[in-house]
């Protein structure tokens, strides 16, 4: 089983050494922007969001029973955050057509270069922005935070079954996706 | 885009003001919880001890008389009713009242023992510079043969204190400004405003910090009671039993500091053999 490196820095941190908590802000902090930006379509609210995940972690340390993946636990955070957010702006970034703004657009192309990491990633990545909400979170967790099915349920609040048609169908709809941009399925 | 040591610091930064928010949350929680707690068993007591006439006689504290001077009436005023605590707004005018020239006391045992002991170095001595004991006039008609009355009350244990010293018929152990609040709104008119004013601009939220506030109204018709607790305490009361002839009602506040407040006992009103 792979070693939950978020797990064993959060078991530190709570044992006492600040460390732990620097590291896991050093393994989830683009990751995790990037997944609320996804949402929020917005960095400056992205990485406040995220702020605010992280703190989370500081100020309600038992809440994480260590059950699940800590990642998981921690992009479930963020998406409820995030949900939260949305709901009081009462916009949904799905729909918005804001364009960000030319300091805003660099922030974002610097963090896409970091999680990216390549054209390919990036064609995938706007593809997925094209099918709809679940799809698209799901589609994001699995390629780009490597989540299971099973952790992307529980960030997602599905149920497994729930979760599964939703994969399935996810999977139909960016291979329809990259058939129509040309792209090798 | 934040750099990574100011993206950790704007994460430290609002676990702090979240904590911070936290525990002004609970803090008011717990005050509003021992309010309540403290309005039910008050409401409790006055339900289970006041009969329909409004006056309780036997759930008075009650001492013996030593002067003379008396028929036989009844003081019904709520004397020995201690209450720890809050006094309640809800407390009628005649709480403090004496509606009896004399008074006759059985001895029996006090219905109420307080949380709080008040120890003291200077019992009934008037202390010259006595920074934490205060007078405030309340406004009472009382009887001017009241004045002649004197009553002893003799503690079962060995403790004896000097000088004459208020009998109290009742005492309130104010924590906060609520309190106090809700302290000063229970004496009503009876209390000056000039007075109330100085009361709440004295003992505001750093005083509460610190301190516990006693507040200890007399009655002139009593004189010269004993209080037993155990010894170490090292708060004062300063100025008690100060005579006075024309004034029949004085409010007493004594000051403890809280590090001292939790370490006293029981404080038990006197019983009579």
């Amino acid at each position: 089983m792979e070693k939950d490196l978020g797990a064993l820095y959060y078991r530190r941190f709570l044992d006492g050494d600040e460390s732990g908590i620097e590291e896991i802000l050093k393994l989830y902090h683009d990751g995790l922007i990037f997944f609320i930006n996804r949402l929020v379509n917005n960095y400056a609210t992205a990485e406040d969001l995220a702020a605010d995940t992280f703190m989370e972690l500081l100020v309600h340390k038992k809440r994480y029973a260590f059950k699940s993946s800590f990642k998981t636990y921690l992009f479930s955070i963020a998406r409820h955050k995030a949900i939260d957010h949305i709901r009081r702006e009462s916009r949904y970034i799905m729909l918005s057509h804001d364009a960000p703004e030319a300091a805003e657009l660099a922030d974002i192309e610097s963090l896409e270069e970091s999680i990216l990491k390549s054209d390919e990633r990036r064609r995938l990545r706007a593809l997925i922005e094209t099918l709809n909400e679940d799809y698209a979170t799901y589609l994001h967790l699995f390629y780009f935070e490597e989540l299971t099915l099973d952790e992307t349920a529980k960030v997602m609040k599905k149920t497994k079954r729930q979760m599964a048609n939703i994969a399935y169908r996810a999977k139909l709809a960016l291979e329809e996706a990259m058939r129509k941009e040309g792209m090798s399925v | 885009m934040k750099n990574e040591k100011e993206f950790r610091d704007a994460v430290y930064e609002k676990a702090r003001l979240y904590e911070k928010k936290r525990t002004a949350r609970r803090r008011r929680l717990l005050e509003t919880a021992a309010l309540c707690s403290v309005c039910v068993v008050i409401g409790l007591s006055a339900w289970l001890v006041i009969p329909n006439s409004g006056f309780e006689e036997d759930a008075s504290v009650h001492t013996t008389e030593s002067k003379s001077g008396t028929d036989g009436a009844e003081n019904t005023s709520d004397t020995g009713k201690f209450q720890e605590g809050l006094a309640q707004s809800t407390m009628e005018g005649s709480t403090y009242r004496s509606t009896a020239a004399d008074a006759t006391y059985t001895t029996e045992a006090p219905l109420f023992t307080a949380t709080t002991a008040i120890s003291t170095t200077a019992f009934g001595t008037e202390t010259t510079n006595s920074p934490r004991g205060t007078e405030f006039l309340l406004e009472e008609d009382v009887p001017s043969s009241a004045e002649d009355t004197v009553h002893h009350v003799t503690a079962d244990r060995s403790f004896t204190l000097s000088g004459s010293i208020a009998l109290r018929t009742r005492f309130a152990v104010l924590k906060g400004t609520e309190d106090l609040l809700a302290e000063l709104n229970g004496l009503g008119e009876r209390l000056s405003e000039f007075d109330r004013r100085e009361i709440e601009n004295t003992y505001d939220d750093t005083f509460f910090e610190e301190n516990v506030l006693i507040f200890i109204p007399r009655h002139m018709t009593y004189e010269g009671y004993e209080v037993w607790f155990r010894s170490g305490g090292a708060s004062e009361i300063n100025s008690v039993g100060k005579e006075l002839s024309f004034k029949p009602y004085m409010l007493h506040t004594y000051v403890i500091p809280r590090e001292n407040y939790d370490d006293l006992n029981h404080l038990k009103y006197p019983h009579h053999p």
